[in-house]
């Protein structure tokens, strides 16, 4: 064989190992929904610590502003995977259909409050329409 | 006399010959059979035409096609020195001319036959296989681009830049309640995301990533493929005439072989259409009279 051929036969090669080698697996589209299924549990915990009357001030405190830096991280990985856009799951959708619901503490900023107000102002829940809500069975 | 009813056989065989479609030896020894691999769809549209090609020229297919053409090459030589000889020749010379004559026409057009449906066959395989790229390049597209993922796409685009407006007050704000590091992610995911931006924009001006070129210009992989498959319709319209012009010649060689056999057969100035003088009474009775 002489050189030219030698040569060309490496490239061959080379070229077919590069186009054939996928190194973004399967799985790893799969686990794309983890960061947004993250969100949403960081976001309820949250919500949780925020109206949970068994912690004192300064407990709730440290636990919202933990949440929230962890939120303020989950929220910019989300927006910034494209694999998120790419699926059709209904969690996805239902996400990119509210954003300050779905993107508290960047909202909230936004909006110069706090991020249970803002959740609350969101969700339409003010003092007044807490007021005219009666207590009944559905 | 025994010479001419060979010749007469050999002439009736010919005009047969030229009648039937001889295609038996065809499939066995000049195969091509290209497919529409997982690793040809991700090239370049130019280059899948390039590598379809060269697959092609390595084929038996193609090495039959060029023994063909090789081989007409020296019909016509040998159909053209006939053609004169016959101009300078008379009687059974003649007739021998005019035999062989026949003969390699009819050579010659098996040979062009054989050739017409390698390549009439060779056109409708690279068809399947420009319809199977594109059919998968489609289907790969459609889904990128269906129009629940387009919105979706839009929708995650424009809230990344909303939130990308309040990013700094949020850092701000986090800094103010005490958070004084970046988190890990905050360092290393944005120095990828320009890494990945480098590398994206690398593969985009890459010269083997160029997109296709018809006519001095730029086109998509798909109107490339559609422009390969329009190609080969034109080139099957005109395989087409060559088939009627084919069917043509073989007539005018039936003909040419049906002339010589009534030739070989009957002789070149026989007259059998007029009728024999007959005996009649009326015409001997002078012979019983004087």
């Amino acid at each position: 064989m002489n050189m030219k051929a030698k040569t060309l036969s490496t490239i061959k090669l080379i070229t077919g190992l590069v186009f054939a080698a996928s190194f973004v697996s399967g799985a790893s589209h799969a686990n794309a929904l983890f960061s947004l299924e993250n969100l949403e549990r960081e976001r309820a915990a949250m919500l949780s610590a925020m109206t949970d009357t068994s912690l004192d001030i300064n407990d709730r405190q440290s636990k919202v502003a933990m949440s929230f830096k962890r939120m303020v991280d989950i929220e910019r990985m989300v927006l910034r995977d494209e694999r998120i856009a790419q699926s059709d799951k209904l969690i996805v959708k239902k996400a990119f259909d509210n954003y300050d619901l779905t993107f508290l503490a960047h909202a909230s900023t936004e909006a110069n409050r706090d991020v249970y107000s803002h959740w609350l102002s969101t969700l339409n829940i003010t003092a007044e329409t807490i007021e005219r809500s009666e207590q009944g069975v559905r | 006399m025994k010479q001419r009813i060979v010749k007469t056989g050999g002439v009736k065989a010919t005009v047969a010959m030229v009648a039937l479609v001889v295609m038996s030896n065809l499939a066995s020894a000049s195969e091509w059979k290209p497919e529409a691999s997982d690793r040809l769809i991700k090239l370049p549209a130019n280059i899948i035409e390039k590598r379809v090609e060269k697959d092609f020229s390595v084929s038996p297919m193609a090495q039959r096609l060029a023994d063909i053409d090789g081989q007409m090459s020296d019909k016509t030589t040998r159909i053209a020195q006939l053609q004169e000889a016959l101009q300078q020749t008379s009687g059974d010379a003649r007739v021998n001319i005019k035999y062989e004559l026949v003969q390699q026409k009819s050579d010659f057009l098996d040979l062009l036959q054989e050739s017409h449906a390698l390549r009439k066959q060779a056109a409708t395989q690279k068809q399947g296989v420009y319809q199977d790229v594109l059919q998968q390049y489609r289907n790969q597209h459609g889904k990128a681009q269906h129009p629940d993922r387009l919105q979706l796409q839009q929708k995650q685009q424009s809230a990344l830049a909303r939130m990308e407006q309040v990013m700094a007050q949020v850092d701000q704000n986090l800094m103010h309640a005490g958070f004084n590091e970046s988190s890990p992610y905050a360092d290393e995911y944005a120095q990828n995301v320009a890494n990945i931006d480098r590398l994206r924009e690398k593969i985009a001006t890459h010269k083997a990533n160029a997109s296709p070129m018809l006519n001095g210009a730029e086109v998509s992989s798909e109107e490339y493929l559609r422009q390969l498959l329009l190609n080969i319709s034109m080139e099957q319209s005109l395989l087409h005439q060559e088939g009627v012009m084919l069917e043509y010649m073989a007539r005018i060689v039936a003909l040419d072989a049906q002339e010589l056999e009534y030739q070989i057969a009957y002789g070149e100035d026989a007259d059998f259409t007029r009728t024999r003088t007959v005996n009649k009474a009326g015409k001997a009775v002078d012979l019983f009279t004087l």
